[in-house]
């Protein structure tokens, strides 16, 4: 196998570890393989749950996804050129957030998301709907790799981990779903067919 | 203690509890104690009565026949404390006849607990409850055991609630299947 | 901290008798240890992820006054303004200079039972300030004006009926009891909440000395919401929460919701460095955290009691203990109930007599140290009280009656127990004997006594030993 090759076989791993872990506590995983599939995978998952305005990262976090493609049928918030005030109204209103990860953790399932001037909290926490996008090539393998990224002299602000949606069992054990954060996680995992196919 | 057992090359005891009581004599006196070289070799001769066949003498097959249901009460400080844990399920399983049923939630404590079963009556009693419907639930018509303490508790508990299997310790179970004769 | 009712004893009788009470942390119990015991068990690496966490809360415990210095100063560094408070009352002070200081009169909080152990509500209440209690349970228990029966679990003796006649009186609106329902209407009532509020005031499950951080584990969110929208956060933390750095913090994740829920990973593990960034539009723009000691150094002075302070508060030693099971949470008097509560209570609160009755309340059955992710020998600890409680206020009469009982068993006429047995179980005697020895009525009440014995082991051992010298 080349390096190239074995690369590959190690991420598809990640990646279905990762999805199994994250389905199991409720959240979706989409696959998807290419920068098209993923723009089609949020446009549907979107439409599907009546979305009308969407709070997102910044864009440059959020690439290859065109977020312009969708202004015609959603209302659009990013991080940029907004106030504090007006970022949180958005946040409140908003049907669904949208946000980049900056690594997902294969054994858990898990998202990992850092507070930026670029990538505020509340997008995916005020929202029902919390939609992730996520590169294979960006799994580690636990949470003791996901904390490494971060340079330990300069961590940013806040440092979240999101593990499926917001429940509680504090009512009869009655497991539920968004109580206070997002009911539905959604993530959209990206992992592009490699150029020299085995 | 210690002046009694000196002259005897293995000590054994019909409960757990008691062996895990020995093996912690050392920590009792404090390592620096001046008995605690004997307190050592004490708790290094003393046997809970099913591992002392089993890891002792070496035997694992018990003779005679028991044609019973049976189910075991795995009391706490045997299994968590005296280590003793397969000893004497093996010893059960390989009598002839002999039915083994599992019982519910054998982990938890009976609520015997020493002074503890007379100073808290009520938590005591609930906790032997528990026990007792989990014994019921098994249908077995013999309750076996290795700790003295439990069993007491545990027959008084189920002969004050009606009609229950009978209470064996492990000794007078084999005693049983050996000699044809019942205990009790 | 609100200083228990009577003694452990009278609250554990009510208890025992509330049918419905008991069956509500049975099924919490249960469930809870199942799904830790389902995760443990398809976990090969389990033992291993144990093994280093107790490395790590060693490590921590030994190396705490250090550990705390350097947090302080790595806090210095990211603009976290960290306090110090020797006792309940500091540390309630403190939170309200603090809160005086930024014009808050509206505070959302997040569970923390360091909290709860200083009794911050009612100083802040006192103040006439606003605290709204977030995590759902907490809240049921705030407005239902209780305190929390289970570490994990606060409102597990709550039926949704209930919650549904606490969720109406609160807002003036009819609810229907459907879970999903109850859950949606809190979502939108502590929303605005979240909203309105000036202050959050949140715990820690670690701090991270390295880095001057905090970590939080929630599952609902309101963690994340509390030190996210209010424009200042209160972060209350026990002294013995630190960890060395974040490698040690990833151990920490490992564990601690593998042992209180059976989850590999709690929904939000969020860890908190500063407050909101330059340029960042949410987060709080200050951030305060507040060392407790309040009896915790006198602990770690104590080499026979330290290690207590590996704890990390995952409630497995609740979840596996059979009196706790039996008598809830409330019983304990204290706010840390079960097995961690009957070791720490006593030592936190050693002028609280009361208290001390708690290690007498086990059966010392080990199924705490067995579940304890950090070793902690929770067991040991209970006989070590037992045993300095004695020697500091010697029972009498308990003393007497083992002198007697040891006097009868090394007396030639230890045959007379059967003797004894049997008068005890028939007639008239029995009803006089009962009521000169307590123990015995205690028994009887429940138990049937033990049929005599026709001879002693004692009395047969001479002829056993003799034809087991004649078989050889
Ligand atoms: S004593 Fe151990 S088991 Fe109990 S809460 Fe603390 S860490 Fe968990």
């Amino acid at each position: 196998m080349s390096t190239n090759a074995s690369a590959r076989a190690a991420s598809t791993l990640a990646a279905n570890s990762f999805r199994e872990a994250l389905l199991a506590v409720g959240g979706e995983v989409h696959l998807v393989h290419t920068a098209a599939e993923a723009q089609a995978c949020l446009q549907a998952v979107l439409e599907e749950a009546h979305v009308r305005e969407l709070v997102h990262h910044a864009a440059e976090t959020l690439a290859p996804l065109q977020l312009s493609a969708l202004a015609q049928q959603l209302q659009l918030t990013g991080p940029h050129g907004i106030g504090p005030q007006a970022h949180r109204e958005h946040c409140a209103r908003a049907g669904a957030g949208l946000t980049g990860a900056i690594a997902g953790i294969a054994a858990t399932g898990t998202l990992v998301l850092a507070a930026a001037a670029t990538t505020p909290r509340s997008t995916s926490l005020l929202p029902p709907l919390h939609v992730a996008l996520l590169h294979s090539a960006r799994i580690v393998p636990d949470i003791a790799a996901a904390l490494l990224l971060f340079p330990a002299q300069a961590l940013p602000s806040q440092i979240i981990n999101i593990t499926g949606p917001s429940r509680t069992g504090d009512i009869e054990h009655d497991l539920t779903t968004g109580v206070h954060g997002p009911a539905r996680l959604v993530v959209i995992l990206l992992h592009p067919e490699s150029e020299h196919h085995p | 203690m210690l002046r009694v057992f000196e002259p005897y090359d293995a000590v054994v005891t019909p409960s757990g509890s008691c062996a895990a009581m020995v093996q912690h004599y050392e920590t009792v006196f404090g390592t620096a104690h001046s008995l605690a070289a004997q307190a050592r070799a004490l708790a290094a001769k003393t046997h809970e009565f099913s591992a002392f066949i089993v890891n002792q003498l070496g035997v694992t097959k018990m003779p005679g026949r028991f044609p019973q249901r049976v189910t075991w009460h795995a009391a706490c400080h045997g299994t968590r404390l005296a280590q003793v844990r397969n000893e004497p399920l093996q010893l059960l399983s390989s009598i002839e006849g002999l039915e083994l049923v599992p019982l519910p939630r054998v982990e938890d404590c009976c609520g015997f607990g020493g002074a503890f079963c007379v100073k808290f009556p009520e938590i005591s009693s609930a906790m032997g409850a528990e026990k007792c419907a989990h014994v019921h639930s098994t249908r077995a018509t013999v309750l076996a055991g290795n700790d003295a303490g439990c069993l007491l508790h545990l027959q008084g508990l189920l002969a004050r609630a009606g009609p229950a299997p009978r209470v064996l310790h492990l000794a007078e179970l084999l005693d049983e299947a050996a000699t044809g004769r019942p205990t009790c | 901290m609100l200083s228990p009712q009577g003694h452990f004893a009278e609250r554990a009788k009510e208890a025992v008798a509330d049918a419905h009470l008991r069956a509500a942390v049975r099924r919490t119990v249960d469930r809870l240890r199942d799904l830790r015991r389902t995760t443990e068990a398809n976990d090969s690496a389990m033992p291993l992820r144990r093994e280093k966490a107790r490395l790590v809360r060693e490590h921590s415990v030994a190396a705490l006054p250090h550990l705390l210095e350097q947090f302080t100063q790595a806090c210095r560094r990211n603009g976290t303004v960290v306090h110090r408070a020797a006792d309940a009352a500091e540390a309630c002070g403190i939170a309200l200079s603090l809160l005086r200081t930024h014009a808050a009169r509206r505070v959302v909080k997040s569970k923390s039972m360091v909290t709860e152990e200083i009794g911050l509500n009612e100083a802040l209440e006192r103040d006439g300030i606003e605290v709204t209690e977030t995590d759902l349970g907490e809240w049921i228990i705030q407005l239902a004006g209780e305190r929390p029966s289970h570490i994990i679990l606060p409102a597990i003796h709550k039926t949704r009926h209930d919650v549904q006649r606490l969720f109406e009186r609160e807002s003036g609106t009819t609810l229907s009891p459907d879970t999903a329902r109850l859950c949606a209407h809190a979502r939108i009532r502590l929303r605005e909440k979240f909203l309105q509020a000036d202050a959050g005031i949140s715990g820690a499950n670690f701090a991270v000395a390295s880095t001057g951080s905090i970590a939080l584990f929630t599952n609902e969110g309101n963690g994340r919401l509390v030190t996210t929208l209010p424009r200042v956060h209160i972060a209350f933390m026990g002294m013995e929460r630190v960890v060395a750095d974040l490698d040690a913090l990833a151990s920490m994740a490992e564990v601690l919701p593998r042992s209180a829920t059976g989850q590999k990973l709690t929904s939000y593990c969020t860890v908190i460095t500063g407050p909101r960034g330059p340029g960042e539009l949410d987060g709080p723009e200050h951030l305060h955290v507040i060392i407790v000691d309040n009896g915790r150094s006198a602990v770690w002075r104590d080499p026979e009691f330290r290690d207590v302070l590996r704890c990390i508060r995952c409630a497995a030693c609740l979840n596996v203990c059979p009196v706790y099971a039996q008598v809830g949470g409330h019983s304990y008097g204290g706010t840390y109930p079960g097995p961690i509560g009957a070791v720490l209570t006593p030592l936190l609160r050693p002028e609280q007599r009361s208290a001390t009755e708690l290690a007498e309340a086990s059966t010392l059955c080990a199924a705490c140290t067995e579940a304890c992710p950090v070793g902690i020998p929770l067991h040991d600890m209970l006989v070590r009280l037992r045993r300095r409680e004695q020697a500091l206020h010697p029972h009498r009469v308990q003393r007497l009656m083992l002198r007697v009982a040891m006097r009868f068993a090394r007396s030639a006429k230890a045959g007379a127990l059967p003797a004894l047995l049997r008068a005890a179980s028939h007639g008239g005697t029995a009803i006089v004997l009962r009521k000169l020895v307590p123990a015995l009525d205690h028994w009887q009440r429940t138990r049937a006594l033990p049929p005599a014995p026709a001879q002693t082991f004692r009395a047969l051992w001479p002829q056993l030993a003799q034809e087991a010298m004649n078989e050889h």
